[in-house]
């Protein structure tokens, strides 16, 4: 699925290898050790590349990063099966040295190398699906070999979304700060310089650091980049998803759904949606769209209403 | 004549006496012991007013004679005896004529006069400050060609001796036991390093990361110490870095400085003892600000510093902060061009805190500073910003466009002014990834602006990045194919280090602030592996894993409860692809491939099921298996190539009835082929017979 002659620039699968082995840690530190993996492979990675990777990585459910305290934790071994796959799973979290020979033991094992974009192009681990002639059979292997059986991971995660929503009251920018507002009318969203007229997002810099603050009817709260963006796209009733149809099961429609880049959707709402397919999101450089695939509809209206969004659906 | 004191010594003498034993020895406890004397510290330790070198010389007089008579010591030999024949809970009373014997090993140098080798010349001058040309030669030749210097030789033997015998309540000795060359060695060898290189030598410590890595052996230690103080002086004395390439002082030099090593408290301190902190100087480029920042250090308490910046007076309040590396300051001046160009110096209780001025900075982001702040020198593959002052901003800028990687900029004009003056220059986003580039930038820049581009921090070979296990156990065990990479010291002018990989592999590496990645010459067996450089000899060790038995730290800590990140301890809604309410698909698992696929539901009747696409992202993959919901009827029977399957859905009573003619083929195939035992698969089994025989 990467393209011919490309070759992996950085060695995922040790790094994931490594986190589940260390456990926890600093973002700054882990960053500076995926840069140091990428070197390894001859690619010097771009600061943001980086912090890219492991975004990715909490995305897809192997760790959590708590970026405001600048901490990760990987997450116990983990199996999500995935909606219409035929009992398919996907591993996630921990993937100590052994795993996977243990699992190869006692369930059938794919491995898959995920593809890489020109807005990621350090690779990810190798994705493993785990498959038994059961559900019962699957749960009772898995356990046997120390991972925990998740069910339809990302139709439970689904459902616990929290609706999106401005934090808590915040004070108006100072007249010293630096502001920058998003443009309301541009496609893609961009900051420009200055206070928005009315409700609105805003960027200000705190210690050097980006941080968001939205207007909304007139009050000012604390935000984050992604709530932020989601929330005036949906005040300003801008569309940002959409769902293709690409075969029916017995559950209903399951397709692809497509989000507009720049408007990155929240942790765990990306979370339910790469558990679709077990693999990271996937970037469409001519149409500027992230791409999560095998989606089932109801998911994808569970993860549109959580972000105030009307699910569009294509043909 | 004085009155008498002490073993009939003169109360003069005994004034020396105390005062330099309360220098070397007190709050000294297992701590190495250098006994330096020089005019500076006479001054320090005499009262306003007192002539130091006359003073001293004098009180010494008093118990040596130098009225040309063959025996200069009785006098002072016959106190030593009383001393010795005591109970000897104090120093012994021949501390002034053994710091007399140090001044004079440490005015060797102070002119042509006294050629290095006639040491004794020295110490005659020292003891007769006004005396004349035949005067001081008498006593120089009765030291020398009469050997009278034989007795204090014995009077630095003695107290060498009375040191180890109080097993560290004094201090440690770092007299040599037999000097190498000559008697004068004993004076020598505390004559090598004076307060303020002793000072100097925490910071070197303090590169060395000893806590972390262990010290060096004597002769490593000088080796890099020589690399390090390179071109650049780093606050030692001219002296100190020139006898550093002396052989006939190194016998002497290396277990000293070993031993402040080993006794080291991790403490970089001044000369005056107080703890050097450093004034850094911190920027917020989105807001256009600049203030100043000092890191705290281990077991530093809060102080209360004062200091000036051209002529206005400050005094700031630094408080420790236990959640920040940075003292918590309220006080300190604004950073404004004249505070960049003459640097600033504010003195506490316990502390000097310092900005020493360049021409050139480089910053690296500080979570804890809240903004850019500067650094010691410059790292590889680190984002940078770095500061030109205005005389050698085009030397600068010409230097990032060899160097640095492509992304860089020049913050404008107006942001900069704000934050730090007219004229000064501000780059951003400069990362430096390329070593040659780098060589050949550094090669072009004038010598007083490159003496002010610092690279590398380490001051020995060191491991950096690489991929560790048990981090906080053991230090220096890495995962096969994530060992780790090699950091060497970088000096002032290009050195080649010969490196060598277990005992057997060597190569010769340009030192550059660019780890040697040794992953790359992998694979490694499982074990230990040793590299040599710079004298060290370093052992990592090569694991598969971090082993079955351990749990790493931290795992799972992190969790999400009502949308929000929360820590360990709290019930986890979601955690990676684990949640709390596992949803198991209600479906079963049906085989693709079937000639033909029935749902059957409680009265026989039979719906054709056909097998949906399967997925297309795991196309790589077989798909073997589709879903059947559990609530689309009791059973599925699908008929394969050889026999029938029947697959139960959800439990529910038979109840046959009203079977068309297609229904009843399949029930015939499936109850002919199906082998089971299961209880509900036999009712209906039974509900088809009675409904077949009722036909």
């Amino acid at each position: 699925m990467s393209p011919p002659g490309w070759t992996p620039r950085v060695n995922a699968d040790l790094l994931l290898a490594w986190m589940s082995e260390t456990g926890s840690g600093s973002v700054r530190d882990l960053r500076q050790r995926i840069a140091w993996a990428a070197r390894a492979a001859d690619y010097s990675p771009k600061q943001h590349e980086t912090g890219r990777w492991l975004r990715d990585i909490s995305t897809l459910g192997h760790a959590e990063v708590d970026w405001d305290l600048g901490r990760w934790a990987a997450t116990p071994s983990s199996a999500a099966v995935l909606p219409a796959s035929g009992g398919t799973a996907v591993l996630a979290g921990s993937r100590r040295v052994g795993l996977a020979e243990r699992l190869e033991e006692l369930v059938s094992v794919n491995a898959m190398s995920p593809p890489v974009s020109d807005d990621a192009p350090l690779a990810m681990p190798t994705a493993l699906f785990v498959q038994a002639d059961s559900l019962a059979e699957l749960r009772t292997s898995l356990e046997a070999a120390g991972v925990r059986y998740a069910g339809c991971s990302a139709r439970s995660i689904a459902k616990k979304l929290q609706p999106i929503q401005p934090g808590a009251s915040a004070a108006p920018p100072a007249r010293t700060d630096a502001v920058e507002q998003l443009l309301p009318g541009s496609a893609r969203p961009k900051f420009a310089h200055g206070l928005p007229k009315g409700d609105g997002l805003c960027r200000i810099s705190v210690h050097g650091r980006p941080s968001y603050l939205y207007r909304w009817n007139g009050a000012w709260h604390h935000t984050d980049h992604a709530t932020g963006i989601l929330l005036d796209r949906a005040n300003r009733g801008v569309d940002v998803i959409r769902f293709r149809a690409e075969r029916t099961t017995a559950h209903g429609r399951v397709g692809v759904l497509f989000v507009d880049q720049g408007t990155p959707l929240p942790p765990l709402q990306a979370r339910s949606l790469v558990l679709c397919s077990g693999l990271p999101t996937q970037f469409g450089n001519s149409a500027a769209t992230a791409i999560y695939r095998n989606v089932p509809e109801d998911i994808a209206l569970l993860v549109a209403d959580s972000i105030h969004q009307k699910l569009h659906v294509i043909t | 004549m004085s009155d008498r004191g002490e073993f009939g010594l003169p109360l003069d003498y005994l004034e020396w006496q105390q005062r330099f034993a309360s220098e070397f020895f007190a709050g000294r406890e297992a701590q190495p012991v250098v006994m330096f004397v020089d005019r500076d510290d006479l001054s320090r330790l005499s009262e306003p007013g007192e002539d130091p070198l006359r003073s001293l010389s004098s009180a010494v007089r008093q118990v040596v004679r130098t009225d040309g008579r063959s025996s200069m010591f009785p006098d002072i030999r016959l106190a030593e005896s009383m001393w010795r024949s005591g109970d000897r809970s104090q120093p012994p009373p021949t501390l002034p004529v053994l710091a007399m014997s140090v001044l004079a090993a440490s005015e060797m140098r102070r002119d042509a006069k006294g050629a290095r080798h006639n040491y004794y010349i020295r110490l005659a001058a020292a003891l007769l400050p006004d005396g004349s040309e035949a005067e001081v030669d008498s006593v120089r030749h009765t030291l020398r060609e009469q050997g009278e210097f034989r007795h204090v030789a014995e009077m630095w033997r003695q107290i060498h001796q009375w040191l180890e015998d109080s097993d560290g309540a004094f201090g440690r000795s770092t007299i040599p036991e037999s000097p190498d060359r000559s008697r004068i060695g004993y004076p020598l060898s505390q004559a090598l390093i004076r307060r303020s290189d002793r000072a100097a030598l925490t910071r070197f410590f303090d590169r060395l990361y000893l806590d972390h890595d262990g010290t060096p052996s004597p002769e490593a230690l000088l080796e890099l110490l020589k690399v390090w103080t390179r071109h650049r002086s780093r606050g030692f004395s001219d002296r100190f870095v020139e006898v550093l390439d002396e052989p006939e002082v190194q016998g002497y030099l290396c277990p000293l400085i070993h031993d402040l090593a080993v006794a080291w408290d991790g403490k970089v301190v001044t000369a005056e003892g107080l703890r050097r902190l450093e004034l850094r100087l911190t920027l917020d480029l989105e807001r256009g600000r600049a203030w100043w920042v000092i890191p705290s250090t281990p077991g530093m308490p809060g102080d209360i510093v004062s200091g000036t910046v051209g002529a206005t007076s400050f005094t700031a309040l630094l408080t420790p902060d236990r959640y920040n590396s940075m003292f918590s300051t309220e006080g300190l001046p604004a950073v404004t061009p004249e505070s960049l160009s003459a640097g600033i110096s504010a003195r506490g209780e316990h502390c000097v805190a310092q900005f020493r001025p360049t021409q050139f900075f480089a910053m690296t982001d500080s979570p804890d500073a809240g903004g850019w702040t500067s650094v010691e020198a410059i790292q590889a593959y680190e984002e940078h910003v770095l500061i030109a002052a205005p005389e050698v901003r085009k030397t600068v800028e010409k230097a990032i466009k060899r160097a640095a990687d492509p992304g860089w900029r020049r913050l404008g004009d107006r942001v900069t002014e704000s934050m730090l003056g007219r004229g000064y220059s501000v780059y951003h986003s400069v990362v430096f990834s390329d070593p040659e580039a780098l060589g050949q930038a550094m090669d072009t820049l004038p010598a007083r602006l490159a003496s002010d581009v610092h690279l590398g921090v380490t001051a020995r070979p060191r491991f950096v990045l690489g991929l560790p296990l048990h981090r906080n156990l053991s230090p220096n065990t890495y995962m096969t194919g994530g060992e780790p990479d090699l950091e060497l010291p970088v000096g002032a002018e290009a050195r080649d280090v010969e490196v060598t990989l277990d005992r057997d592999r060597s190569q010769v590496f340009r030192a550059t602030i660019f780890p040697i990645q040794f992953s790359r010459f992998g694979p490694y067996s499982f074990g230990d592996h040793t590299i040599s450089a710079d004298g060290e000899e370093l052992t990592f060790v090569v694991k598969e894993s971090s082993g079955g038995a351990y749990d790493p730290p931290g795992m799972g800590e992190l969790s999400w409860q009502d949308g929000r990140l929360v820590p360990a301890g709290e019930a986890p809604a979601v955690c990676g692809a684990w949640t709390d309410e596992v949803e198991d698909p209600p479906v079963v698992l049906a085989r693709r491939g079937s000639l033909e696929s029935w749902l059957v539901d409680g009265s026989g009747r039979t719906t054709p099921l056909a097998e949906p696409q399967p997925p297309t992202h795991l196309a790589e993959f077989p798909s073997m298996y589709f879903e059947v919901r559990k609530d689309s009827g009791a059973w599925l029977l699908q008929k394969r190539t050889a026999d029938w399957q029947a697959v139960e859905l959800q439990p529910t009573e038979p109840a046959f009835g009203g079977l068309t003619p297609t229904d009843r083929s399949v029930w015939s195939e499936a109850v002919d082929s199906v082998t089971s035992d299961n209880a509900q698969w036999l009712s209906y089994v039974a509900a088809w017979m009675d409904a077949s025989r009722e036909r």
